[in-house]
């Protein structure tokens, strides 16, 4: 048994036991709780889970971004190319970001500022990590914001954030996150705020221009149907941990830890007749402060068991196969012929 | 006669909010549908098309600009401010953002009983017993009565909107965007909650949703609408297999694309952005976008029409 996904690339992101704690009025609480995975070179991988399991703190962490009441535990490792992101001070990583590694958010305004020209701003990463003329920066930018499908560009770069919708503000922050070829883009729930036919424009685009420069994504979102079709793996998050890991199609077409599988079962699809009664998952995640004993969705699982009352199971991969849950009483694994024939339906059938 | 009217009837209704520089917002543009006892009706369309405009004209709040609404026989749009005070709570409405819909110095069992001090509807004693009787049916433990809404989760506060709505025992909620700020896992629990109450009181719903799917799980029929007009409202189970608008397929490819049972299809949609509502184009609203469009569709708007029973489209080449 390995801890982690087996990658065939070489992984340009490997990290260790990742954790996280906030200081809070009411004590420590650790929003992400010793997470290990690793990413190869131009793959995708989806983060999934409800919100305050800790999605957007692993980001923050992997970029550095968290405010002074958050400790990371310097057992942590995260390494990019093999450089330690955590131990080499806070301008090793402030060198990185932005250029090898960069990031877009739900809220594209959060990485706007109000009060500059969108060229100004498109411009900016350019001459900052690269040393671009102002003028070959601009030129630069209108190719960019072309690229990411912003009509008559080189009109729209003098203008201010605000005279852009949602969507086209999203694009924006794309192309300023894209401006300096990026290795890894983490990106954040980045179509949470967008409207249905917006978010599938974004999600296409963010997957062509991840297939054009071969660059790796993280793609967090609490919508498991947001990676289904985007992503090469998928990591399930609950309560601060990787509970399930798997390649996409496996993920969606035989989840093995209970949580997995209820999550994808509670959420409606276009599928369903008219009220189709929905298998909901009853109360709700742990707040973090007040964690249960033992594995942490015990309390809502229909698989409970004596012992997942008392032992916290860990993110276990099965011999050589790339799936890995944490859990004492899986769904079984389905063969091979019966996953690929039937696809995303068939485990609900058994 | 009352009984064969539907218990809600809609008729041209408008609305218009002012964009601050003279210019109007056209945030509804004649809106007719009708709602049958019993009957849940989904509204979809993106944000801005006037969907929350319509609840909120619906319940007079404010008054819409034109139109009618004839709510279980009488036409609420002429009804005075200290009737309509009465009337309301007959049409309970349910908001997205449920923390903020109830009253945060306001502890729950009073928020629940408000719409009956308002209808100043039986003794405080009848009160208490129904407002445990409401926490019992939506599923909330009667130890948060006493508590404030900042104490309760997401769900909980939905569920005591649920409750307050609930309370009046109305005979249609205006359910907008009920679910779209809850967790995935509490979203199911809600929308059962929604769909066994419903059955228990043949509640009729207008539910409001931008996620199609979700609508679809509730509904017997949807209506779809773009910027402040009606696309198609059909019978749920047809228009999600055959959509005729071509702005409902978009809609359903686009919400295919993030189905988890779905293989991703590219959007029959021209690319560009949703015109302003304050200065609506000509013609068919959505014929800058549509991939099927025609001369005709710039110049002349085409009207709702019966193509199938129960089946009505506003398009001059529905597909
Ligand atoms: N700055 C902070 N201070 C204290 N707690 C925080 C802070 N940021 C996040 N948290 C807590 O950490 C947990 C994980 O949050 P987050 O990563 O934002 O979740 P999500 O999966 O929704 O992105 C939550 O319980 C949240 O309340
Ligand atoms: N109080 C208001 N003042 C001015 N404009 C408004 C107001 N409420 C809504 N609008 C505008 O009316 C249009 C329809 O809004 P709304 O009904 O909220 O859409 P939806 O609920 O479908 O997202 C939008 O363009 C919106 O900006
Ligand atoms: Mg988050
Ligand atoms: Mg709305």
């Amino acid at each position: 048994m390995t801890a982690s996904f087996p990658n065939t690339a070489p992984p340009i992101l490997a990290v260790e036991n990742l954790r996280t704690t906030f200081r809070t009025e009411r004590g420590p609480l650790t929003a992400v709780d010793g997470v290990t995975f690793s990413l190869g070179e131009g793959r995708a991988l989806g983060v999934v889970g409800e919100s305050g399991c800790g999605k957007s703190v692993l980001c923050r962490t992997l970029l550095g971004l968290l405010p002074p009441t958050a400790r990371v535990d310097p057992a942590a490792r995260v390494r990019f190319y093999g450089k330690d992101l955590l131990g080499g001070g806070a301008s090793a990583l402030r060198r990185l970001r932005g250029r090898e590694i960069s990031m877009i958010l739900q809220n594209p305004m959060s990485s706007l500022n109000p009060v500059m020209t969108v060229g100004a701003q498109a411009a900016e990463p350019l001459r900052v990590h690269t040393g671009m003329s102002r003028k070959r920066a601009w030129k630069r930018a209108v190719s960019l914001l072309a690229a990411v499908g912003i009509p008559r560009a080189e009109e729209r770069m003098k203008q201010y954030p605000h005279h852009f919708s949602g969507g086209m503000r999203q694009r924006v922050a794309i192309a300023m996150a894209l401006a300096c070829g990026p290795r890894l883009l983490l990106a954040d729930e980045p179509t949470t705020a967008l409207d249905v036919t917006v978010q599938a424009e974004i999600l296409d685009l963010l997957a062509v221009q991840r297939r054009t420069r071969r660059m790796a994504l993280i793609l967090v979102s609490h919508d498991l149907g947001v990676v289904a079709g985007r992503t090469d793996e998928v990591a399930v998050m609950y309560a601060g941990k990787i509970v399930e890991h798997a390649p996409t199609p496996a993920l969606f077409a035989n989840p093995r830890m209970p949580y997995s599988r209820a999550l994808l079962e509670s959420i409606p699809v276009l599928d369903n007749a008219p009220h189709t009664r929905l298998r909901a998952i009853g109360g709700s995640p742990p707040d973090g402060l007040e964690l249960p004993y033992g594995c942490r969705f015990a309390p809502r699982c229909s698989r409970v068991q004596p012992r997942c009352l008392q032992d916290e199971p860990g993110l276990d991969f099965e011999g050589a196969a790339p799936h890995g849950f944490a859990c004492w009483n899986p769904f079984p694994l389905l063969s091979a012929g019966r996953q690929g024939r039937n696809g995303p339906s068939e485990w609900r059938r058994t | 006669m009352i009984a064969t009217s539907p218990l809600l009837d809609v008729r041209d209704l408008t609305v218009f909010f002012d964009a601050g520089d003279g210019r109007k917002i056209h945030a509804v543009s004649g809106i007719s549908f009708v709602v049958e006892e019993g009957e849940v009706l989904g509204l979809v369309g993106e944000s801005g098309c006037g969907k929350s405009s319509i609840a909120r004209a619906l319940l007079q709040l404010p008054r819409p600009a034109a139109g009618r609404v004839v709510f279980e026989g009488v036409d609420w749009t002429r009804a005075s401010c200290r009737r309509l005070r009465r009337l309301r709570p007959r049409l309970q409405m349910i908001f997205q953002d449920s923390v903020s819909a109830l009253n945060p110095r306001r502890r729950i069992g009073d928020a629940i009983a408000a719409p009956l001090v308002i209808m100043k509807a039986g003794s405080p004693k009848e009160r208490a017993r129904r407002v445990l009787k409401a926490m019992h049916d939506v599923g909330l433990p009667e130890a948060c009565q006493r508590q404030l809404p900042s104490v309760l989760s997401g769900g909980q506060c939905q569920r005591a909107q649920i409750a307050r709505s609930l309370i009046a025992r109305p005979k249609m909620l205006i359910c907008d965007e009920p679910v779209s700020s809850l967790d995935v896992s509490v979203r199911a629990q809600i929308l059962n909650l929604l769909e066994d109450l419903r059955r228990r009181y043949k509640l009729a719903m207008l539910f409001i949703s931008h996620d199609l799917a979700v609508v679809k799980n509730i509904s017997d029929r949807v209506a779809v609408m773009y910027l402040g007009r009606l696309c198609e409202v059909a019978p749920a189970e047809e228009l999600y297999r055959a959509p005729r608008h071509p702005y409902s397929r978009a809609l359903l490819e686009a919400a295919a694309q993030v189905d988890t049972r779905q293989p991703a299809a590219p959007l029959s949609l021209v690319p560009g952005e949703l015109p302003s509502p304050a200065d609506p184009p000509k013609g068919c609203r959505f014929h800058a976008r549509c991939p099927v469009a025609e001369k005709q569709c710039s110049t002349t708007d085409p009207r709702l029409e019966e193509i199938g029973s129960g089946h009505v489209v506003a398009c001059h080449f529905p597909l």
